[in-house]
């Protein structure tokens, strides 16, 4: 605790000093689109009402952590079944490299067709964006299962759901953790999307209604919290991730 | 020879090709009695590892076949034990050393407690006891060897596999193992194949030694080892016999040429 402490002291040296430099550049400055960071700070005031953590951060919340997690299982579980059948990827690698390449913008209209534009749809959008991530590292990593560890589950009786389940994934951790790690990033940045695609509710649909309304400091409030938000997920993903799976870090000196 | 409860295996007439070019084995054959080591030695590259992935059944020879106790061989049995060169890929490292040696025993109806008590055993005769809850990747090269020794022996196999068990270790551990391993072979009255590139380990270990040529492999000569047992690092390597036995088989696998 006290090594992380220390460095976080550490780690905040740099966004300090960009923030003051951002102070004095445009202390000032009239451009009513660049707001100082007290002005922004002291705007946040008025944008974090218990009503608009209730409406906008909950809902926004839950689209990530329910796409997320739907989507990671699915991409994981479905990489694993493909990874390990020559037969599978052989039929299924055309088709999911096309809908992989269809950007996320360009789906939403579809599953809104599917869904409405409720969560529902925000939560598939999300859950369908980390899903190809996940189901592309995890097939790779799956396929690639160190040759001689296989040969040991065959001499071990191992049959084919055996060796999947506690071989070729234990065997795939790395890999996994790296493709979970990036996807933070890709369900964030889904989520504001699909909030801001005519939903009208969440973080998304927030930054984007304060900017057409002109509340240039309640954008840069609600910027600044998305910021926040993917620094903490990755915080607590590389926490999380010691905890799910301690020896891979250790076997590699790692902690 | 002491009858024992170990396999009788015949390898016959067994080839292998991977590709019409590639002619790994040819037409190989030979017996190995109940309760005899027999050490396949040869060159490195000459197809030794192939035919022991032929032999444990993870592989189909192209010609000829292998018959334990007379039944072909198909697939890998929980009758035999299996030790390989790299430790580092045959252990798991999410699993720590209990869990490890206990992996013989999924599949198969034994109680839990029964389980513990034979996984207790097993690393105390590798002399490993109170290791149980270690990874295999905080103990050195030479324990984790013993590891995989200990659950290549957990199911009280009647065939022992070694595919050059100790070439990853140092000099010194090297003969710790040698000799742990004869014990717990003579121990355990099992039938045993390693393969090895070590002439004195060959020697030093085996009943009977069998060269393989090179590309493809075929059986150059058959060695039988009469040195007395128990056999001890310094007295055996430092027999005459020894040395005589040494001179043959490197002759052997070095064709008349030397």
């Amino acid at each position: 605790m006290k090594t992380y402490a220390r460095n976080f002291l550490w780690r905040s040296w740099v966004p300090l000093i960009l923030i003051a430099l951002w102070q004095i550049l445009l202390r000032n400055s009239t451009n009513p689109y660049f707001p100082t960071p007290s002005q922004i700070l002291a705007d946040t005031k008025y944008v974090i009402t218990p009503d608009w953590i209730m409406s906008s951060l909950k809902s926004s919340a839950l689209t990530f952590l329910a796409g997320y997690t739907l989507g990671s299982i699915a991409g994981i579980l479905l990489g694993a079944v493909i990874g390990a059948s020559e037969i599978l990827r052989e039929i299924l690698t055309p088709i999911t490299n096309f809908i992989r390449s269809i950007p996320s913008v360009a789906k939403v209209p579809v599953i809104m067709a599917m869904l409405g534009i409720g969560q529902a749809t925000r939560i598939a959008t999300v859950a369908i964006a980390v899903l190809f991530p996940m189901l592309m590292t995890t097939t790779r990593a799956i396929a690639t299962t160190d040759a001689k560890t296989l040969d040991m589950a065959n001499l071990l009786g191992f049959g084919r759901i055996r060796t999947l389940f506690e071989v070729r994934l234990p065997a795939a951790t790395g890999e996994i953790l790296t493709g979970l790690q990036a996807a933070v990033q890709i369900g964030i940045l889904v989520m504001v999307i699909s909030e801001m695609l005519g939903s009208g509710i969440g973080l998304g649909a927030f930054i984007i209604h304060s900017q057409s309304t002109f509340m240039i400091a309640d954008m840069w409030v609600g910027i600044f919290i998305l910021g926040v938000i993917g620094l903490l997920l990755n915080e607590f993903f590389l926490f999380a991730e010691r905890k799910i799976a301690p020896w891979y870090f250790r076997s590699k000196g790692l902690i | 020879m002491a009858i024992t409860r170990g396999f009788k295996i015949s390898v016959r007439k067994v080839s292998k090709d991977f590709g019409v070019n590639s002619k790994v084995l040819s037409n190989i054959s030979f017996d190995v009695a109940s309760g005899e080591i027999v050490a396949i030695c040869g060159l490195s590259g000459v197809g030794k590892s192939t035919l022991l992935r032929i032999v444990s059944g993870l592989i189909a020879p192209t010609k000829g076949d292998v018959r334990i106790d007379g039944k072909v061989i198909t697939k890998p049995s929980s009758e035999m034990g299996f030790v390989t060169q790299d430790y580092s890929r045959s252990l798991f490292p999410w699993l720590n050393v209990g869990k490890n040696v206990a992996l013989p025993f999924k599949g198969h109806d034994i109680s839990k407690s029964e389980r513990n008590l034979r996984v207790q055993e097993a690393l105390a005769s590798v002399g490993l006891e109170g290791k149980s809850d270690a990874y295999p990747w905080q103990l050195s090269g030479g324990m984790q060897q013993r590891v995989a020794i200990a659950r290549a022996l957990i199911m009280k196999p009647r065939l022992l596999i070694l595919d050059e068990p100790f070439a990853s270790v140092d000099a010194y551990v090297r003969l710790e193992l040698e000799d742990l391993v004869a014990d717990l072979v003579e121990k355990n009255q099992v039938t045993t194949i390693i393969v090895t590139h070590d002439i004195d380990e060959a020697i030093y270990l085996a009943d009977r030694v069998i060269a393989l040529s090179d590309s493809p492999a075929k059986v150059t000569m058959e060695l039988v080892i009469k040195l007395q047992r128990p056999r001890t690092q310094m007295i055996t390597r430092s027999d005459p016999k020894f040395l005589k036995l040494r001179e043959t088989l490197y002759k052997g696998l070095r064709g008349a040429n030397v």
